[in-house]
């Protein structure tokens, strides 16, 4: 599971649903929380469960973002998407290791009670607030059905009662904590969304930030964005020929322990990281 | 000898009363207009209102189009004025009347190239043009590019100034002086109409050519640009006509930046100009541009001050009978379509439910000519499907369409396979149209049959004159 | 007169109202921007899903703008279930 692009689709509008995966994402994330108002809760979780029935998502990996866990709706959420052709649920604004212990809790019912093959329904959280950031590490901990975390900057920042920057300064602990204590237990960080849609050079620029933290995606909110954060978030041509040169050399020798490569020693901890962009990115091409 | 002396000696005329006692219009002629102004047409208004006047009775108008401006002419259809219509497309009232009943005879609906055919072969005998012009001199000499309503290529008046009986032109400027640039030369025309305004030329850009910011076209663009880089054809040096419209923008922009990238140019760009179009001639994508259409009033600067910005008329743009007309060495096109078929046959005409909603424009000219041509179309519009098992009317046959591009998925011809080799070999998946036909129900699930009766509505034409397909009445 | 509603009069999308009637029939109301085209379709999507929920008293309007079948399933079904919720005493008119 890796996703470099992870796109928010509003979901009570049928129009987006229903053409949400022609874009490229490498993931979507249908959307009953902040993109619905109160009223309309209803209408979006039939809307998206009966999207997730009756429409052809393949080709993209499917979210749902539910409603928080102390909200009435979560349950119902819940519900109404397992065991449909999603890879997950995405659960914002997690604070405490308590609710990472409930949402897999209330996943393994769900499974049981739908006779699904246990484990088959993966989560996400956001964490969206200080406390959530410092409880990170018993979150991480908290569960193995949860695979990563994700980070939600407008609400950070209003919890912190600073100023959202495009620079990023005020993030930067967040990220980098996020970023550290997902790698540490084996989790994914996604980055947090990028507002503005007419800014390419920002998105760009942001994506490189998060990068740099170790993050391997973000989230998006417009089709417009993806090709940005797809080609940020993947390595880049000279590195995956140059990865595919480096496994094929290493096969050549025979699969030492260590050996030179252009000048440059590689021994294990370099080739590993050569053998994930030859894995997900060089394989199938043909030199 | 001043100038209203000067006028009153010549063939200029600022009233309708005197310009018919000169050039009497009679019962049951053939008169006919251009469309370049588009929505902002004032012209076909001031004219056939003053002919309504006269009391003449049984026209037949035969314009290059109508649109929605061109409303009126329902009620002069009503009363007698107007007998028949031949055109490129309708609108509005005039296209809902053709189908409810309203008209007498059947439209007759032809392509750009096929319209020229029709007036130099004698099949469409036009007794008087009444062609706008931006600008005239008192000796007949007319352009559109001079004048506060200049907008831009004159290409379909000028084919027809040469060829009816009698051609008046129609402006809201007098030169002073002999025009410098003339797009119809002053022997072809037999009476210069001065009105208070020709029209608005900001309707010039009014009429399927907003662009409205989708992101479905964005993906459509994407993948038709990766298509004709990939298709086999050698890019450089070769004639394209991308159409007009949110994906062909966004498909010339890509184009503009591999172009560029790799030192290419484009020989020719074709269709209808828009700025865009004049932006990637002065960046050296395009060589030259071929402008029969004017899609923007700023390309009157274009055409006046660089070369390479040819005004062509409408023989050079697509006469079926002029083998050297520019469509015959396009070597690309993008054109639109309302509905495709599993046999690849095209309507661009009308809706599914029957209703006339466009235009045939160059349409059937340029998918017939053009090495490859690609459709570009949603899959789906409002949950109307686009591609169905058959058409509900054949403008453009299947046999001159080599690839469908959609927001779902490209399709390309089983008999081109060449274009599939070239396109899988480098990377981009293609399907069989019938897997693109069953992709669309999925969504859209199979649609009614709309029952028509056996009324003839309308005819369409091909480019050599014969019948394509027939338009009928709604039940 | 109970009656409750979802959805919305935009492109792509259908607001559909459900009534409790005192007659054993469905009685369906179709307006559409496709009609022509996928009214045998709308009706089809709303009496299966009227059937599978067991619901023989009703009348429904459609007032659709092009929805596929899954949302009109969808807001259908919400609908149904607001009025459910309203109770017998309530009129609710979302």
């Amino acid at each position: 599971m890796f996703w470099r692009s992870i796109m928010y689709v509003p979901g009570n509008t049928p129009s987006m649903i229903q053409s949400s995966m022609i874009y490229g994402a490498d993931a979507i994330v249908l959307d009953l929380e902040d993109s619905v108002e109160e009223s309309e809760k209803d209408s979006a979780r039939n809307l998206v469960s009966c999207a997730l029935k009756m429409l052809d998502f393949s080709g993209t990996d499917v979210f749902v973002r539910t409603n928080s866990v102390d909200s009435k709706h979560f349950q119902r959420d819940l519900r109404a998407v397992a065991g449909t052709c999603i890879y997950g649920i995405r659960v914002p604004k997690v604070q405490k290791a308590q609710e990472i212990v409930y949402i897999d809790q209330s996943i393994t019912e769900i499974e049981n009670e739908l006779s699904l093959p246990g484990g088959i329904i993966k989560f996400m959280v956001s964490i969206e607030s200080a406390l959530g950031v410092i409880n990170i590490k018993e979150i991480c901990q908290a569960s193995t059905r949860l695979i990563g975390v994700a980070f939600g900057a407008e609400d950070f920042t209003y919890d912190m009662g600073v100023k959202r920057t495009k620079e990023g300064n005020e993030l930067a602990f967040a990220r980098s904590t996020l970023a550290l204590t997902a790698r540490a237990y084996g989790k994914i960080a996604i980055d947090c969304v990028f507002s503005d849609t007419k800014d390419p050079e920002g998105l760009r620029k942001d994506c490189e930030i998060a990068r740099s933290f170790g993050m391997t995606g973000k989230s998006v909110i417009h089709p417009g964005q993806i090709e940005v954060v797809n080609k940020s978030f993947s390595p880049s041509d000279q590195e995956i020929g140059q990865a595919r040169r480096v496994i094929e050399l290493y096969k050549k020798l025979g699969c030492p322990g260590v050996f030179s490569f252009e000048g440059n020693m590689v021994d294990l901890p370099v080739l590993k990281k050569y053998q994930r962009i030859y894995e997900l990115y060089g394989r199938d091409k043909v030199e | 000898m001043n100038f209203t002396d000067v006028i009153k000696l010549n063939k200029v005329f600022n009233s309708f009363e005197e310009l018919f006692r000169e050039i009497p219009v009679n019962d049951g002629m053939t008169i006919s207009f251009h469309h370049h102004l588009r929505e902002g047409d004032a012209v076909m208004f001031q004219v056939l209102k003053s002919i309504q006047k006269t009391g003449v009775k049984g026209i037949t108008l035969a314009c290059t189009s109508l649109m929605n401006t061109h409303d009126f002419i329902a009620d002069m259809i009503s009363e007698g004025t107007v007998s028949r219509i031949q055109t490129s497309g309708l609108k509005g009232k005039l296209a809902a009347m053709a189908l409810n009943g309203g008209m007498q005879e059947p439209v007759i609906f032809r392509s750009h190239g096929s319209r020229a055919r029709a007036v130099s072969d004698g099949e469409l005998k036009v007794d008087i043009a009444f062609i706008a012009a931006s600008a005239a001199d008192m000796f007949g000499n007319a352009n559109a590019i001079d004048g506060p309503n200049a907008f831009g290529s004159l290409g379909y008046g000028v084919w027809e100034a040469q060829n009816a009986k009698k051609t008046v032109i129609v402006t809201d400027y007098l030169s002073r002086g002999i025009l410098r640039d003339i797009s119809i030369s002053q022997s072809y025309v037999d009476a210069v109409m001065i009105v208070p305004a020709i029209g608005n030329t900001a309707g010039v850009k009014e009429g399927s050519l907003k662009e409205r910011s989708n992101p479905r076209d964005s993906v459509i663009a994407a993948d038709v640009a990766k298509t004709i880089i990939n298709c086999g054809i050698e890019l450089d040096q070769s004639g394209i006509q991308m159409g007009s419209g949110s994906v062909s923008l966004q498909v010339g922009r890509y184009l503009s930046g591999y172009m560029k990238e790799r030192d290419k140019k484009f020989k020719f760009g074709l269709g209808g100009i828009t700025q865009d179009l004049i932006d990637m001639l002065n960046n050296g994508t395009f060589e030259s541009l071929l402008d029969v259409q004017s899609f923007d009033p700023k390309a009157c600067n274009s055409i006046r001050n660089n070369k390479n910005h040819h005004e062509i008329d409408v023989n050079t743009y697509a006469n079926p009978l002029n083998r050297s007309s520019a469509v015959n060495f396009l070597d690309i096109a993008v054109l639109s379509a309302t509905e495709i078929d599993t046999d690849w046959n095209v309507n661009v005409l009308t809706g599914s439910n029957g209703s006339i909603i466009g235009a045939i424009g160059g349409h059937q000219d340029v998918a017939a000519a053009s090495k490859i041509t690609i459709i570009a179309a949603p899959l789906f519009r409002n949950r109307i499907g686009v591609i169905r098992k058959k058409v509900t009317t054949v403008v453009t046959p299947g046999e001159n369409i080599d690839i469908l591009v959609t927001d779902f998925g490209i399709a390309v011809k089983e008999s081109r396979q060449d274009i599939i080799k070239n396109l899988t070999d480098n990377g981009i998946k293609v399907l069989k149209i019938e897997d693109l036909y069953k992709k669309c129900i999925s969504f859209t699930s199979e649609p009614c049959t709309v029952r028509f009766t056996d009324k003839v509505a309308a005819i369409v034409q091909t480019p050599d004159g014969k019948v394509q397909d027939y338009i009928y009445k709604k039940v | 007169m109970k009656s409750a509603s979802c959805g919305r009069t935009k492109k792509g999308d259908v607001l559909i109202t459900v009534s409790r009637i005192e007659t054993e029939e469905v009685v369906i109301n179709i307006k559409s921007t496709v009609k022509e085209l996928y009214a045998r379709e709308i009706e089809r999507t709303v009496r299966e899903e009227l059937s599978r929920a067991g619901k023989t008293s009703m009348e429904i309007t459609v007032d659709d703008y092009g929805a596929l079948d899954f949302a009109i399933k969808a807001r259908l079904i919400t609908a149904l279930q607001r009025l459910e919720e309203t109770g017998d005493d309530k009129n609710v008119l979302a």
